[in-house]
């Protein structure tokens, strides 16, 4: 049984057997909903990838003071995050956000961006969402950016090292 | 002509990561020579990776860690980002063109990050050792993956399945290959979304994008048509790996010197790539990338093992 159908001319063919009549939408007109969100993460990544090209051009060039210079990177590289964490004294969580005006945290920023793209995106679709009434994508949205919020918010932490 | 070029990238490859090899025995190397060589790598990876077909970080994580001196921790996390990064500069272009679905993508998405989590727990609790035996494993599984699978252009499905009809998932796509438009559904979604759990958790843990596994199971469990499925993986890695980046981001796990060459690298080279996928042998590519899957996954195990 299939349910794959070919439109063509405004005539439907049905290629092997029927479609489910609930569920097929043969429009293939992208949603604005999509389209929004389309659009918010090529905007957004490519900001966020410009940011991050800049702060690396700036941390490579030794500017803005970085607490581990690049030429003593490769005294830390090899250990492990625990490790490094201890050596360094780097900071874990969001307490980077305070020495951003170091090279080395100042990557952070695009890094971390690019890490909010999806729910800049996700939150126009939670606006559309609740627009449109759609109660169980509305749900999932909501859900979705408390995830990645919960997992954004260092609340998540292991301790120790392995 | 292309052929000859891909040779020479080969070869180049090849001879980047014995350099890389020989100069990480050598305490004398500059600094500067790991970020570059790491850019270089990465951008051959990139292209390599578009070419066959498969996300950049499956390849990245096990030639990175097999390769350079930087911690199994930092190579993890960079590989998230590097596949964040291809994801976030694909999926537009691909939702606009109504080849990934967005109603698939949602529910299919908030399974695999809400798990990546406990996938990224595991891989920054879970002893060096056991995760690059397991990464060995699993690296040399996708090699035998990518020898057996046989995806199909547009499945044939069976009736959907309630919760695929309660969603109203689906949709339809412009296929210019024979200028009509192809409506689609997906069945079997419950089961669907266990795998993605498992998907989640790999990704989390190892640090790579997970297209490998996402785009068989949406083309052959689920009966997405192949570009769909593709699509819809690409979008899907956006938000999955997303969840998991932050968990090495607030860990400390993301070291920019190693992160940011390789996010360049990689995306200046998978769009290299595709130019040249336009006359290249996508068959030949394909059998390179197996062996280097099945390499860089032997020496994983073997490195785990204490062997490598």
């Amino acid at each position: 049984m299939s349910s794959q159908t070919f439109v063509q001319n405004n005539r439907v063919k049905s290629v092997v057997i029927s479609q489910p009549k609930a569920i097929v939408s043969t429009n293939v007109e992208v949603s604005p909903e999509q389209n929004r969100y389309a659009s918010i993460l090529l905007v957004c990544s490519w900001a966020g990838i410009i940011v991050m090209l800049i702060t690396f051009l700036l941390y490579m060039g030794g500017l803005f003071n970085p607490l581990v210079k690049p030429s003593d990177m490769p005294l830390y590289w090899g250990l492990n995050v625990h490790q490094y964490l201890q050596v360094t004294h780097a900071p874990s969580g969001w307490d980077w956000m305070r020495l951003i005006n170091h090279a080395d945290y100042l990557n952070l920023v695009g890094l971390a961006f690019l890490g909010i793209v999806s729910v800049l995106g996700y939150i126009s679709l939670f606006i559309d969402y609740s627009r449109k009434k759609d109660f169980p994508f509305l749900l999932m949205v909501a859900l979705e950016i408390l995830v990645i919020t919960l997992a954004a918010s260092g609340i998540f932490r292991i301790s120790g090292g392995a | 002509m292309i052929e000859n070029l891909f040779t020479h990238a080969s070869s180049l490859f090849i001879a980047t990561n014995v350099a890389v090899a020989q100069a990480a025995g050598t305490p004398g190397v500059p600094w500067w020579v790991w970020p570059l060589a790491l850019l270089v790598t990465t951008f051959l990876i990139g292209i390599v990776a578009s070419l066959a077909g498969v996300g950049g970080s499956v390849l990245y994580v096990p030639i990175v860690s097999s390769f350079f001196p930087f911690n199994f921790d930092f190579i993890r996390g960079s590989g998230l980002f590097v596949a964040l990064a291809c994801s976030l500069s694909a999926a537009p272009k691909l939702l606009k063109l109504n080849l990934a679905s967005l109603r698939l993508v949602i529910p299919l998405a908030l399974i695999a990050s809400s798990s990546s989590i406990v996938g990224a727990y595991l891989g920054l609790s879970l002893p060096q050792s056991i995760l690059k035996i397991l990464l060995g494993v699993l690296i040399t599984g996708i090699a035998v993956l990518f020898i057996f699978s046989k995806n199909s252009e547009i499945p044939v499905i069976g009736t959907p399945d309630p919760l695929t009809r309660y969603l109203n998932i689906g949709g339809a796509y412009f296929e210019p290959s024979n200028g009509k438009n192809v409506t689609w559904s997906v069945w079997r979604l419950p089961i669907g979304l266990v795998l993605f759990c498992c998907i989640g958790i790999i990704a989390g843990m190892f640090g790579i994008g997970a297209g490998w596994a996402n785009v068989p199971v949406l083309n052959m469990l689920l009966g997405a048509p192949l570009k769909i499925a593709v699509g819809t993986s690409m979008s899907l890695l956006a938000i999955t790996d997303t969840s998991a980046a932050w968990i090495y981001l607030n860990q400390g796990a993301v070291l920019p010197i190693i992160t940011i060459p390789s996010v360049l690298g990689i995306m200046v080279g998978s769009r290299v790539g595709v130019i040249l996928l336009k006359t290249a042998k996508p068959k030949s590519i394909r059998y390179i990338v197996i062996l280097m899957l099945l390499f860089a996954g032997l020496k994983s195990l073997l490195a785990g093992l204490g062997w490598g």
